[in-house]
C-alpha cells in the first residue's frame, strides 16, 4: 500500500517497528474469515458506505 | 412594492420552516419527537467527530486507550486525516473538550473495499496519551446477538418513513437490537406501524456521516464498544435518496472479532483501562 511508504501512516506491519510477526496477526485474521463460510458470504453483500 | 409582499412573506415562512426542519439530526422514528434523540458531547466524551465540513461533521471515532481511538478505515480517506498524516503533519481533533493531535493511522491489514474479506477498521494514534476522557472498554465476548446497542453520531437526520433528509451536524443517539452477529453486526430499522413490538422506543438507524461511529452495549460496568459503523446493506429497495428508512439493515464491524489485531497494534492486552 502506498500509505505505508509515508511517515506517520502505516498498515499494522509498519507500526512501532513491528516486524514480520505482525503478519501473523494478518494471517490469523484471514484464517478466521476463511473458517466462516457464512461470514464470507455475508461479506460479499453489497454495502453502501455511510 | 406591495406586489412583492406575499412573496417575501412566503420566503420568510419557507426559511423558518427550513430552519426548523434542519434543527434535528439522525434517522429516527417518525412517531417520536426528534429532540428525544439529541444528546450532548458530554454524554459520550470518548466519542468525537473527525472533521467539520461547513455545518456537517464527517465520520466518528471512539477513544479506546489513553493514546488510541478506533474508527472505520474508509473514514481516513473521506476526511483529510490520511492526507494530513501521510505528509508528516498532525491531524487536530477535539476530544472530550480538549484539542488533541493524531499522528499515526494504522489500517487493518485486510482493509480493501474491493475485497469480500474487507475489514473496515483503523486505529488512530494520538501524539500524546491522556487520562481523559476515560477510554471506552471493548466488547470481548462474542455474545452480541440480541443485545440492544446504542449508536452515536453526527450524521444526516431523517425520518424512518422517508430516509435521510438533512444534515445539521447535531449529535444524537438511537438504539436498536442486534439481529445478526457473524462476520458483521447487523440490525434492522423496524417500522413501528407493523404492529410488532420489535421497534424500540428510541429506535434509529445510522446515516451518511455516521461512519466510524460506535455501537455500544450497556453493562453493569457501563457501555462497551461492540461495533463500528461502516455501511448499510444495498437491498432490493435501496436507493441513495431514501437511505436509512424503515427496513434499512445497518452494518457494523464486529469488535469482538478483532481484539487480537487491536492488542497487537496498541501493544498491550485488553482491557486497556484497568
Amino acid at each position: 500500500m502506498a500509505g505505508s511508504q509515508h511517515p506517520g501512516f502505516h498498515h499494522s506491519h509498519c507500526d512501532r517497528g513491528i516486524t514480520p510477526g505482525v503478519q501473523t496477526v494478518s494471517n490469523v485474521e484471514k484464517e478466521k474469515l476463511s473458517a466462516q463460510p457464512a461470514a464470507a458470504a455475508e461479506a460479499a453483500t453489497a454495502l453502501s458506505i455511510l | 412594492m406591495n406586489v412583492n409582499r406575499p412573496y417575501l412573506s412566503l420566503l420568510a415562512l419557507l426559511t423558518i420552516a427550513l430552519l426548523s426542519l434542519t434543527s434535528h439530526a439522525i434517522i429516527v422514528r417518525h412517531d417520536v419527537l426528534s429532540t428525544d434523540y439529541e444528546i450532548s458531547r458530554t454524554d459520550y466524551p470518548a466519542v468525537f467527530f473527525l472533521e467539520r465540513q461547513g455545518s456537517r461533521k464527517i465520520c466518528v471515532a471512539t477513544v479506546i486507550h489513553p493514546q488510541w481511538a478506533l474508527t472505520a478505515a474508509h473514514c481516513t480517506e473521506e476526511t483529510m486525516l490520511e492526507e494530513t498524516v501521510q505528509t508528516g503533519r498532525r491531524f487536530g481533533v477535539s476530544v472530550g473538550g480538549e484539542n488533541r493531535e493524531i499522528d499515526a493511522v494504522i489500517k487493518h491489514p485486510l482493509y480493501d473495499q474491493e475485497s469480500s474479506s474487507d475489514v473496515d477498521l483503523a486505529l488512530l494514534r494520538f501524539r500524546k496519551p491522556s487520562a481523559t476522557p476515560r477510554p471506552l472498554p471493548l466488547q470481548q465476548k462474542p455474545n452480541e446477538l440480541g443485545a440492544v446497542v446504542t449508536i452515536v453520531g453526527w450524521g444526516y437526520f431523517g425520518l424512518g418513513t422517508l430516509g435521510r433528509q438533512y444534515d445539521d451536524g447535531r449529535m444524537r443517539k438511537a438504539t436498536n437490537r442486534i439481529t445478526t452477529a457473524q462476520r458483521y453486526l447487523r440490525f434492522v430499522f423496524d417500522d413501528p406501524r407493523n404492529g410488532s413490538d420489535e421497534s424500540l422506543p428510541l429506535e434509529g438507524s445510522p446515516s451518511l456521516g455516521d461512519s466510524g461511529g460506535p455501537a455500544l452495549i450497556d453493562s453493569e460496568l457501563g457501555p462497551h464498544l461492540a461495533g463500528i459503523a461502516v455501511g448499510q446493506i444495498q437491498g432490493a429497495d435501496y436507493s441513495e435518496e431514501t437511505q436509512g428508512r424503515y427496513g434499512a439493515v445497518a452494518i457494523y464491524e464486529r469488535i469482538s472479532s478483532h481484539i487480537d489485531w487491536i492488542e497487537e497494534v496498541v501493544g498491550s492486552e485488553v482491557p486497556f483501562d484497568s
